[in-house]
């Protein structure tokens, strides 16, 4: 019995290891081609932005789930790879530019009837050439559905069957989480139906812990792409324009 | 019975494939892209003898536009990256019926924008059914679970485990 939990408690050491060392994933928090933007035009901005900072606080990078020394790392990659994948991220080669130094506001949390708003809000310090045409503040407000149950019945009937073989003397603790198995297979198949937008999606995890992680993710995620979205409506001239003499002005009729 | 040992089966061999395929894609191609589509077609090695049974046909037309949604569902946040991808599941092997559902499909990904063949992912299967012996195909029986719905979400974490796979 002493040995078994050992086992037990060794294999939960290898695991919180594991999972300690493994990085954040900041797919999640990326802006990809998937979303709707523009891709940098020529301009100061075009290939002409680093991120030198991205901060966030240590409550934020758990409502993220994960440390700050893991979260705010991925935080920098995954702004980074949201300007890459529209064509704004300075190479290496890249001299001058524009510097960014990002940072996340805590979180707005509000819950209600159907799940949770999160609002999350990038602040946006630049510094360079080009540094007027990028906004200051970037923001979006996501909403996380609480998933539907509707298998109460298998599990129900899984209790029934449970507690009929153990009045006969038969564990059936594997034929109950074989059938609790099934009905959390069911739940997400029920929930994979469920209409969703860019802003509201059914979240993947039970419980208002995990519902609020989703939300900020996703709000975080969609934070990013209004930084996207308002640097390709470019509030700053998008490539520098031939100047234009006076006698060029009139319309080709007139010029006749 | 037959159907019940080769899911019991599948059970035991399927995780063994999955770990000695290397992946076809390497990481830095997947990180440069975005699954934009997910499209299926039917090439089955072998028609059911029930193939034109009414509940079989609705399992079929049920299994369609759910395991689309289901597989796109799952790539939707990752990878991140800017080109366009799409699946196509070419589904070899399919049977459904009340006591459980079994799946082997080819995925092969192509970016969109050139039709490049970037990987194939060969035999990536996936099953429900229950392994709580004679008593779980009787609960299963009466509950009726969603079979099709069930199968589609452990095909996608196949698809998902291949894909992510840095072997």
């Amino acid at each position: 019995m002493r040995r078994l939990g050992t086992a037990f408690s060794l294999a939960a050491l290898a695991i919180t290891a594991q999972a300690d060392a493994a990085t954040y994933n900041a797919d999640p928090l990326t802006v990809s081609g998937r979303f709707e933007a523009p891709r940098a035009v020529d301009g100061p901005l075009k290939a002409g932005i680093r991120i030198s900072n991205a901060k966030l606080g240590v409550p934020e990078a758990e409502i993220l789930g994960a440390t700050l020394e893991r979260v705010q790392p991925a935080l920098k990659g995954a702004m980074e790879a949201s300007l890459r994948n529209f064509g704004y991220l300075a190479g290496p080669e890249r001299a001058g530019g524009v510097d960014l130094d990002i940072s996340l506001d805590p979180f707005e949390v509000t819950a209600d009837a159907e799940g949770v708003f999160v609002v999350a809000r990038y602040r946006i310090a630049a510094r360079g050439d080009g540094a007027g045409c990028v906004p200051v503040v970037a923001e979006a407000r996501y909403h996380a559905l609480a998933q539907l149950q509707n298998t109460g019945k298998q599990r129900a009937a899984a209790w029934v069957a449970v507690i009929g073989l153990a009045a006969v003397g038969v564990n059936a603790g594997v034929f109950l989480s074989d059938q609790y198995a099934t009905a959390r297979g069911s739940d997400r198949a029920v929930n994979a139906r469920r209409e969703r937008s860019e802003s509201e999606g059914v979240s993947p995890v039970v419980g208002q812990k995990g519902m609020t992680q989703f939300a900020a993710v996703s709000a975080t995620q969609l934070a990013a792409a209004d930084l996207i979205r308002q640097l390709g409506k470019g509030a700053c001239p998008t490539q520098a324009l031939p100047e234009i003499s006076p006698d060029q002005t009139a319309p080709p009729s007139q010029a006749n | 019975m037959l159907r019940f040992l080769m899911i019991a089966l599948m059970a035991i061999v399927t995780p063994v494939c999955a770990m000695a395929k290397p992946n076809p894609i390497k990481a830095d191609v997947r990180q440069t892209l975005f699954i934009k589509d997910v499209e299926l077609t039917w090439a089955l090695k072998k028609e059911p003898k029930d193939a034109s049974d009414p509940a079989y046909v609705a399992y079929r037309a049920d299994f369609e536009p759910r395991i689309k949604q289901i597989v796109a569902d799952a790539f939707s946040k990752s990878p991140a990256g800017a080109d366009a991808a799409a699946f196509r599941i070419e589904v070899t092997e399919f049977s459904a019926a009340t006591t459980g559902a079994f799946m082997s499909a080819n995925v092969t990904v192509v970016r969109i924008s050139d039709g490049a063949v970037l990987g194939v992912y060969p035999k990536v299967r996936a099953f429900q059914g229950s392994n709580g012996g004679l008593l779980g195909v009787l609960v299963q029986s009466m509950v009726k679970p969603d079979v099709i719905g069930i199968m589609s979400g452990n095909f996608a974490a196949v698809l998902r485990g291949k894909f992510d796979s840095n072997k």
